[in-house]
């Protein structure tokens, strides 16, 4: 060991100390210009910071204590504190769906989503071009309002016959045996290319559309191809297809006042179409008001433009933004996540508590058995009790989905049973405390046996030798001792499975529903029922009442644990 | 000493600019007239078919793989500089993505309008506007052995009956194969809400979804579910089925009737006996059992206007990506039937029309990110309604769905 680290005190230790700080200066300098592009000036002071001061560490010969702590310090805040501050952040806000940008964000989708076509919007055919002094226009034609509006024939046959329904050895599939479906659906004019028939009579006016409006452009002047489709207007320079990427913003910022009070807008490179808005945003008073029914909407303070009048009248999207306490006083008013909280919670409680006592002490009882010096086979049943371990988790649960299945499941079959294991609610309890065992048993099982090769033989010998029997030695001398040296791994261990969302979300759904709750199953745990109302219930994704949930969960995991660990503590001042 | 700290920091700096501009130069060399399509990376492949030159109208396209549920939650939290101009995903998307601004509301030509099939279209209305197109459809079938069941039924009661027999007879070990399991699965079991005279939410006139018409328990529901009561009695329908059980149960002849979508077209035909893609027959005379149907298309993203590429990304989804000349042979490199009419007719593998025709007239599946309280509760209705002797009445199972889903969505 001691050679080791002299040996690390040379050249190699300088090159993966160049190599670290090289790694680190590196990135810092990638995120520089994203950083200064977004404007994010305290990210970029916390970055220019944390890079100088970790190359000071490291670059100095002093500080030593502060070369071992930073990193573990710098891995801590990336790893705990951070996700910990940003979840609390997030309760205390409504993110959620319709509510992820900022509030100018949301304006301005307001305002592209509320230029609408109208019922009877007039579209055009468009060909980009340039005037004389080199401006970009747009060669509008007319498209036919009756184009295409023939009666719909696709629409009301039904393509049953003649459609194939049989497959299978023997029938030739290759070649459907009819192709009428096919003919039908064609007929009808579908063809995307079809703009407008080039009826000499009553051609299509031509216009050109600049920012000050529309110009009829004379038909004489009108340059068309043999199928009569527009292909330019003399005086104007048709912008070649190879240009058209070149220009799609500027395309796309063409504002073209139309006939009915809108805007002629390019929709693609070949079309456009006039478009009125719907809601007009004024910054003066900072709200919308709906051209067509005169309602105003206004900030209602809660991130969303709405009708004062009918505060369920919202314009979408919303803004992320601050809600104080809602989040946490809906999990105490909201009567729909009030009334399971309280069976859910027990469950929890019980579903963790229950799994680590009986892995544990199971666990420890297989120790102690294969503990016996000069056992035969001692390494192959070992090895075969930690197996389980060894598999995925989320593989065990799901084959025991199906070995536990109630019809279907190779346990009721096999012992010809009808346990309802995942269909009622109490059996289906026993089911996931079963698996979880089952998924827990070798973990213990190997923290036992090695914390019982660490108790010393002699004070067990020297029980006996008081005149202690077996069961006095275990549970006065090697349980204390197990128990000082196993309690945080208890502890973890309890705090894990009250977050065990996979082996309940996997093995049950939380599942089966139970009469009266809405949203919590009979195997749900807290955390899983957070799940189910911050993502699975309501208008979409709630982020922020999920975090609020989280920090709840935070709180009573961590006062527990805190408990344990106090406890233990005393344990272990009373033994020494 | 001092000469190791000056080599250190030498060093280091030399290390630090060396890697930095490595690093640096691609972040600042963003390609211009390139439009990033965001696919999911198990059918990437697919996509390329239909980009094989990587271009369209002079752009460079650039397909991005990326997990399927990725690709809508990472719109939402993904940077400017690497985000994607359009995305091809599922229409259920809409409703979440145009709520939250992360899509562009699109102004579709009339002739694309008309090109598209109505009901594959619908599933990308939202409020107002339109905010996709729609390339591929898909929706379940019935599929039946013909060795089992030479002579189709006509009724869902005959059906019954023939299902129930064949059981009796020790012929079938599961009499009507369609999957649910604990959690429940009320897309597969939409073709028997629909069936009895349900629905989820109802339609505004323009063809969105209405939120405040929730018809999981609908009058003419009420009236039938007595029928959900008899299937779960005569164990015709029995929630324990999971999808592997039921998959199983069909290929090995073990069931009559199986309830799955053309995802299974390659499966089906390699099976050794013969069979018939139909839709369920209908339970209550004059109303056709219809499945969901699920619509994938292109949608215009908010950061095409910032990568300055929103018109060329308009025509490619409007234009290019509802023409024939994209979906059929996207169509034949994906398996799911065309949502432009004229792709769709002339489509020849068999098993797509056949699976297009069961679902012929469904209604998408609904768009609104209310929809994520009607899955569990409708498919817990299902399962408490048909998990054996322990089941809860329909009539009561159904009325808590409905009144749940009511409350959830406020």
């Amino acid at each position: 060991m001691q050679s080791w680290i002299a040996r690390m005190g040379g050249t190699p230790a300088l090159v993966i100390k160049i190599i670290f700080l090289g790694v680190l200066n590196a990135a810092a300098i990638w995120a520089i210009p994203a950083i200064l592009a977004n404007e994010a000036w305290p990210m970029l002071i916390i970055i220019v910071l944390a890079t100088a001061g970790l190359d000071f560490i490291f670059l100095t010969k002093r500080f030593i204590p502060a070369k071992y702590v930073i990193i573990g310090a710098t891995l801590l805040t990336i790893f705990q504190l951070i996700p910990i501050g940003y979840t609390v952040s997030v309760a205390f806000t409504n993110y959620s769906t319709g509510h992820i940008g900022t509030k100018q964000e949301a304006v301005t989708a307001i305002q592209r989503d509320a230029l609408s076509e109208g019922d009877n919007a007039q579209q055009y055919d468009m060909l980009p071009a340039y005037n004389e002094s080199q401006s970009l226009v747009a060669i509008l034609t007319e498209v036919p309002k009756d184009a295409g509006t023939a009666p719909d024939a696709t629409a009301s046959t039904e393509p049953d016959a003649g459609v194939q329904t049989d497959f299978g050895p023997g029938t030739d599939t290759g070649a459907a045996p009819s192709s009428s479906t096919g003919s039908d659906l064609t007929s009808g004019t579908n063809d995307l290319n079809t703009t407008g028939v080039a009826d000499a009579g009553s051609l299509p006016p031509t216009y050109i559309g600049t920012p000050q409006g529309l110009n009829l452009v004379p038909p004489s002047d009108v340059e068309r191809d043999a199928s009569g489709a527009v292909i330019g207007v003399a005086g104007y320079a048709v912008v070649p297809a190879s240009d058209l990427p070149a220009i799609d913003a500027d395309l796309n910022q063409i504002r073209i006042p139309g006939p009915n009070g809108g805007f002629i807008t390019p929709q693609s490179f070949t079309t456009a179409t006039e478009l009125t808005p719907v809601v007009i945003y004024d910054p003066a008073t900072d709200s919308f008001t709906n051209v067509q029914t005169g309602v105003v909407y206004t900030d209602n303070g809660k991130g969303s433009f709405t009708d004062p009048n009918n505060p369920d009248d919202e314009l979408l999207p919303g803004w992320k933004t601050g809600v104080g306490l809602k989040n946490f006083t809906s999990i105490v008013t909201d009567p729909d996540i009030r009334g399971p909280f309280g069976f859910v919670f027990l469950w929890t409680f019980a579903y963790a508590l229950l799994t680590v006592v009986l892995t544990f002490f199971i666990g420890l009882g297989l120790a102690m058995t294969l503990n016996k010096p000069g056992m035969k086979g001692q390494r192959t049943y070992r090895s075969m009790l930690i197996l389980p371990y060894a598999v995925p988790a989320f593989l065990s649960v799901l084959v025991w989905a199906g070995l536990l299945n109630d019809d279907f499941g190779a346990l009721n079959s096999m012992f010809h049973t009808t346990i309802p294991w995942l269909f009622d609610p109490t059996w289906a309890k026993v089911s996931c405390l079963l698996v979880n065992l089952w998924l827990g048993i070798p973990y213990m099982f190997l923290i036992s046996t090695g914390a019982l090769q660490a108790i010393p033989s002699e004070m067990q010998e020297a029980a006996r030798v008081d005149g202690a029997r077996q069961w006095q030695v275990f549970r006065l001398v090697n349980l204390p001792l197990l128990l000082i040296a196993l309690t945080p791994l208890l502890v973890a261990s309890f705090a894990f499975n009250f977050n065990n969302f996979n082996n309940i979300y996997l093995l049950t759904g939380g599942g089966p529903a139970v009469e009266g709750s809405s949203v919590a199953g009979a195997t749900d745990i807290l955390i899983s029922y957070t799940y189910k109302i911050a993502f699975a219930a309501g208008k979409g994704n709630d982020y922020g009442l999920a975090s609020a949930i989280s920090i709840i969960i935070f709180l009573i995991v961590g006062t527990i644990s805190a408990i344990s660990f106090a406890r233990s503590k005393a344990l272990q001042e009373e033994r020494t | 000493m001092r000469r190791t700290l000056r080599t250190v920091g030498i060093s280091t700096i030399a290390g630090a600019l060396g890697f930095g501009a490595l690093l640096a130069a691609p972040a600042v060399n963003a390609a211009p007239n390139t439009i990033v399509i965001w696919v999911n990376q198990d059918r990437i492949a697919n996509y390329r078919e239909v980009f094989p030159t990587n271009s369209y109208a002079g752009y460079t396209i650039q397909l991005v793989g990326k997990e399927s549920g990725k690709i809508r939650s990472d719109l939402a939290t993904v940077t400017t500089d690497s985000a994607p101009d359009v995305i091809v995903g599922a229409h259920d998307w809409t409703g979440e993505l145009a709520a939250n601004g992360s899509i562009i509301k699109l102004n579709v030509p009339s002739a694309t309008v008309k090109a598209l099939a109505p009901t594959a279209l619908n599933g990308f209305r939202y409020g107002a506007g339109i905010y996709g197109i729609p390339t591929q459809v898909e929706n379940l079938a019935m599929i039946t052995n013909k060795n089992l069941v030479p002579k189709a039924p006509k009724t869902f009661q005959e059906l019954s009956t023939m299902a129930l027999a064949l059981k009796k007879a020790g012929k079938v070990e599961i009499p009507f194969a369609v999957q649910q399991s604990a959690g429940g699965d009320a897309y597969h079991m939409y073709p028997f809400e629909t069936g009895l005279g349900g629905y989820v939410f109802g339609q505004n006139a323009s063809g969105s979804v209405n939120v405040k018409d929730v018809g999981i328990n609908s009058p003419r529901f009420q009236k039938n579910s007595y029928m959900i009561d008899e299937w779960n009695k005569s164990g015709l329908i029995n929630s324990k089925i999971d999808s592997g059980i039921a998959q199983k149960a069909f290929t090995d002849g073990k069931a009559p009737f199986w309830v799955t979508g053309p995802w299974n077209s390659e499966l089906i035909s390699k099976l050794p006996f013969k069979v018939s893609i139909t839709s369920v027959p209908p339970m209550v005379k004059g109303i056709k059992p219809l499945p969901f149907l699920g619509a994938q298309g292109g949608m215009v993203t908010k950061f095409a206007v910032d990568h300055g590429v929103q018109t060329g990304a308009n025509a490619l989804v409007t234009q290019f990506m509802a023409s024939p000349e994209y979906q059929l042979p996207l169509a034949a490199a994906d398996g799911r039937t065309p949502a432009n009419k004229v792709a769709a007719a002339k489509v020849t593998n068999p098993y797509l029309k056949a699976f297009a025709a069961a679902g012929y007239g469904a209604t998408p599946m609904p768009n609104v990110p209310q929809m994520a309280s009607v899955w569990g509760a409708l498919g817990g209705a299902w399962v408490n309604s048909t998990k054996g002797a322990s089941a809860i009445p329909a009539a009561k199972s159904f009325a808590q769905a409905q009144a749940t889903v009511v409350k959830a969505i406020g």
